[in-house]
């Protein structure tokens, strides 16, 4: 065991696996600072280039691209409230916020310490629990992946700022909105208005970037000031949001486990995964009304959950061949490639190349803070530039984004909506959060009710952790409610 | 700040010059007349002409990373050599309705110049003589390059479900079967085992892809299902070689060279009808991963796509990757494919109406 995690290490440190994973970084590097075009997507373009490798060097190659693409992507979302990454929307509600007071520096430090810490957990477990898991997951069918999304759904009462009732609203809409298309199990189509395009229902990607781009981009072509509404300091303050995640390095831990959790589960992805760990970190907060103004735990929280799925995601799919999210997919696809068979053989006889994969994904994370780090300044210089500069290749870097994944015009439209949308609910004070968590969720829990249901009829809920999760999930929708009553109480008394 | 702006300006042209390029800008206009000039003489000249600088768009139907997106991704890596022009080839994954949307696509929206193809399940051309709904296609019409594989069927159970041979599943107890939905061979086939062997099973439907039913069968959420041996012998291999899964009914053009113990469904069926059920509904699979460009396209540039097609089949370097990514090969020309797919659909109305029933579709 512990000689195949060196053996491991050595792989990736030897050449010319080290050298590949430098050039996954690189593509990585690009691929997560331009909006759109996903690491998974980008994964499924370099599979070919992997034929003439060897196992380690593939992997290196791979993960080292696919650990940064997230960790770069909160750079555009944070700087310019456009989601460099759908994985890393989440940091636009406080981190933008934070950039507009001239504190970019800060929270992009609290987003890549984030990142590290979550890719780091997951690389941890992935080594620890590889020999253990196997039993465990087999325990979870699926009314058990349906009650985690019904968990994460009970967070949305988090996500609503001031008003719960506003942002149940918006939920609702959400998920309504994940309703269009074909229904999953009987194959019917619903509100497709003879449109093929909305036979898949509406693509996460544009509705995404419409939704956060389009009113920030609004916003700074009307004010025609830079990003950075004050002064910046020297360094933008890297080292203060380092500090911030030791600050909260308890909402880290609970993040982190949340991420874990969300990545072993088919499904629900990072997408829901950053959302749920941001209505935590507001339930969880003493002051829950400085969010999506600049909350630093607003930023740290996604990042940490985000980069623990994205890592442990890789559990289920070393252990079952069954990816928990699309990049590991793409990345089962490279298994075969290396004729290497998901099960048993990568826990035994090649437990190396399993171990060298979370090596790959921590020192990727290591050498890709590195050069954020030596950028930092050019990049905290780019919130200073006059608004009118910016505006134009933005709102170009949207488009193209939301027209790369699936080249479909389609896709440019369904943006514009989402950013009309975006635009009323900003003008409204509603939150916007709940509707993209409503989105992913929604067709997540139906397509897992309509198994459960016809696997199990009512029985499913009589299941131990069912009931478990379903009290779980009440907790968590009703905690804010029962927070504020605590306050008011609290106030009342003396 | 300086560095900043001109961070900003450099990002942007790149993103303007690769949008560009994307496109497959066309050769200089000069070159472009010049080589059409010469076409009347030489049809190859002229098809080369009309490829020289163009993107073909590769469209595939279902999710990126499976079966047949790495078949795609193969063919698209190689056959642009042997088009006349060597035109670029993007694969594109247009994923909905078991892969009807990009067969309704290919059929009404592709552009029909030669400069798209794509590949579906060709379970959908079965669902067009089964009058499936929303299906906008005619098979019969579509310009078809051509199949890579004759895929088998197989059907397994979990051990220690108590099932172990095909007799098992005519019993009372009934057998419960991970499907994606209906209109796929995961659905669709066990489902006519109902009727046509009398088998006694449940189909649950709605997994996502054969993983998801695979995840199912290891956690013992259903007790087995039925999927194409191609991909089973890979999410499934080691679970077989332990014992742990018991393989219970083949269907197929013949029998998997590591089964020869398992029966061929049509020979456990007994009457002539529940033998054209089976083989009706496992047709298909004898055209595993047909390519097709939209209907209409020009003859001479078909002819060359086809052309291409049977060729990049024998390219070495082809079949070397394939060998290495497990792409089992057995390609059929595009005449062939065509005379399968007019087969399939000049069923009898007695067969058509049996299977309707089978499937319980009105």
């Amino acid at each position: 065991m512990f000689e195949a995690l060196i053996a491991g290490l050595g792989q990736v440190l030897s050449w010319p696996a080290i050298g590949l994973m430098f050039v996954g970084i690189a593509a990585g590097f690009v691929v997560g600072i331009l909006p759109g075009i996903g690491g998974a997507t980008a994964l499924a373009l370099m599979l070919p280039f992997t034929f003439k490798m060897q196992p380690a060097e593939a992997f290196a190659f791979l993960l080292g691209m696919s650990s940064v693409v997230a960790m770069t992507g909160e750079i555009t979302s944070i700087l310019f409230g456009v989601p460099g990454e759908p994985v890393t929307a989440a940091a636009i509600v406080d981190g933008h916020p934070m950039a507009k007071q001239g504190q970019a520096g800060r929270a992009l430090g609290a987003a890549l310490l984030g990142a590290f810490i979550g890719a780091v957990v997951g690389a941890v477990s992935l080594m620890i629990t590889i020999p253990i898991i196997q039993p465990f997951l087999r325990s979870f069918g699926s009314p058990e992946f349906l009650m985690f999304a019904v968990v994460g759904i009970a967070f949305i009462s988090s996500l609503t700022g001031r008003s719960p009732v506003k942002g149940f609203v918006v939920a609702g809409l959400g998920l309504l909105l994940s309703t269009i298309g074909q229904a999953p199990g009987t194959s019917t189509l619903r509100f497709t208005f003879d449109q093929l395009y909305l036979w898949e229902g509406i693509h996460i990607v544009p509705a995404t970037l419409g939704l956060f781009a389009i009113p920030e981009l609004v916003d700074l072509a009307v004010h025609r000031t830079s990003i950075a509404r004050r002064h910046v300091g020297a360094l933008g303050g890297l080292r203060q949001g380092f500090a911030d995640v030791f600050r909260h390095r308890w909402l880290a831990a609970r993040v982190a486990v949340l991420g874990l959790f969300v990545g072993v589960a088919p499904g629900i992805g990072g997408n829901g995964a950053q959302w749920v760990a941001y209505g935590h970190a507001v339930q969880s907060s003493s002051d829950p009304s400085r969010f999506g103004h600049g909350a630093v735990e607003g930023v740290i929280a996604p990042a940490i959950a985000s980069a623990a799925e994205r890592t442990s995601a890789l559990i289920p799919t070393v252990v079952f061949g069954i990816p928990g999210n699309v990049s590991t997919a793409v990345l089962l696809g490279a298994f075969i490639i290396q004729g290497l068979v998901p099960g048993r053989e990568m826990l035994t006889v090649n437990l190396s190349v399993t171990f060298g994969m979370a090596w790959t994904m921590m020192l990727a994370n290591v050498i890709a803070i590195a050069v954020i780090l030596l950028l930092a300044r050019q990049l905290v210089a780019i919130t200073r530039i006059r608004g009118s500069l910016l505006v134009p290749p933005l709102i170009l870097l949207v488009f193209l984004g939301a027209y790369a994944e699936r080249n479909t015009l389609f896709d440019v439209l369904v943006a514009l909506i989402f950013g009309a949308l975006g635009l009323v609910l900003v003008e409204l004070d509603y939150p916007r959060a709940p509707l993209i968590l409503g989105l992913v969720l929604g067709a997540v829990i139906e397509s897992y009710l309509s198994l459960s249901v016809s696997r199990y009829e009512f029985e499913w809920l009589l299941r131990p952790a069912v009931i478990v999760m379903i009290l779980l999930s009440v907790a968590v929708a009703l905690s804010p409610y029962v927070q504020s009553w605590r306050r008011r109480r609290a106030r009342a008394v003396p | 700040m300086r560095g900043a702006r001109s961070l900003v300006f450099a990002l942007t042209l790149g993103l303007i010059a690769a949008a560009c390029g994307g496109g497959g800008t066309p050769t200089p206009t000069t070159a472009a007349t010049g080589a059409a000039a010469t076409a009347t003489a030489d049809p190859n000249a002229a098809i080369a002409a009309f490829y020289s600088g163009k993107t073909i768009r590769v469209i595939v139907g279902l999710e990126a990373g499976g079966g047949f997106d790495t078949t795609a991704r193969l063919l698209a890596r190689h056959i642009g050599k042997y088009i006349p022009g060597n035109p670029t080839l993007v694969v594109e994954n247009m994923v909905g309705a078991g892969s009807r949307v990009a067969a309704n696509w290919l059929y009404e929206v592709g552009e029909k110049d030669g400069t798209v193809f794509g590949v579906f399940n060709e379970n959908q051309v079965l669902q067009q003589v089964l009058g499936g709904t929303d299906i906008k296609f005619d098979a019969k019409k579509f310009s078809w390059l051509g199949s890579t594989f004759s895929a088998t069927i197989v059907c397994i159970a979990r051990k220690d479900s108590g099932f172990a041979k095909i007799q098992d599943l005519q019993g009372s107890k009934q057998f419960i079967a991970g499907s994606t939905g209906p209109g796929s061979n995961t659905g669709d086939f066990p489902q006519v085992l109902r009727t046509a062997l009398g088998a006694n099973i449940k189909v649950v439907g709605g997994y996502n892809g054969t993983t998801g039913i695979s995840r199912a069968v290891d956690s013992g959420e259903v007790n087995g299902g039925c999927w194409t041996w191609e991909s089973m012998s890979v999410t499934q291999g080691q679970n077989l070689k332990d014992g742990v899964m018991i393989p219970l009914v083949q269907q197929g053009d013949e029998k998997i060279k590591d089964l020869p113990n398992v029966p061929l469904a049509e020979d456990v069926a007994t009457t002539p009808v529940n033998k054209a059920l089976v083989k009706a509904i496992t047709a298909p699979s004898v055209i595993s991963k047909s390519f097709t460009a939209p209907p209409g396209v020009p003859a001479e540039r078909l002819k060359a796509l086809r052309e291409a097609f049977v060729k990049a089949w024998k390219d070495p370097a082809l079949m070397e990757e394939a060998k290495k990514a497990k792409i089992d090969i057995a390609p059929k020309d595009g005449a062939a494919v065509e005379k399968i797919v007019n087969e399939l659909l000049g069923y009898d109305a007695t067969t058509i109406s049996a299977l309707k029933a089978a499937l319980a579709l009105k």
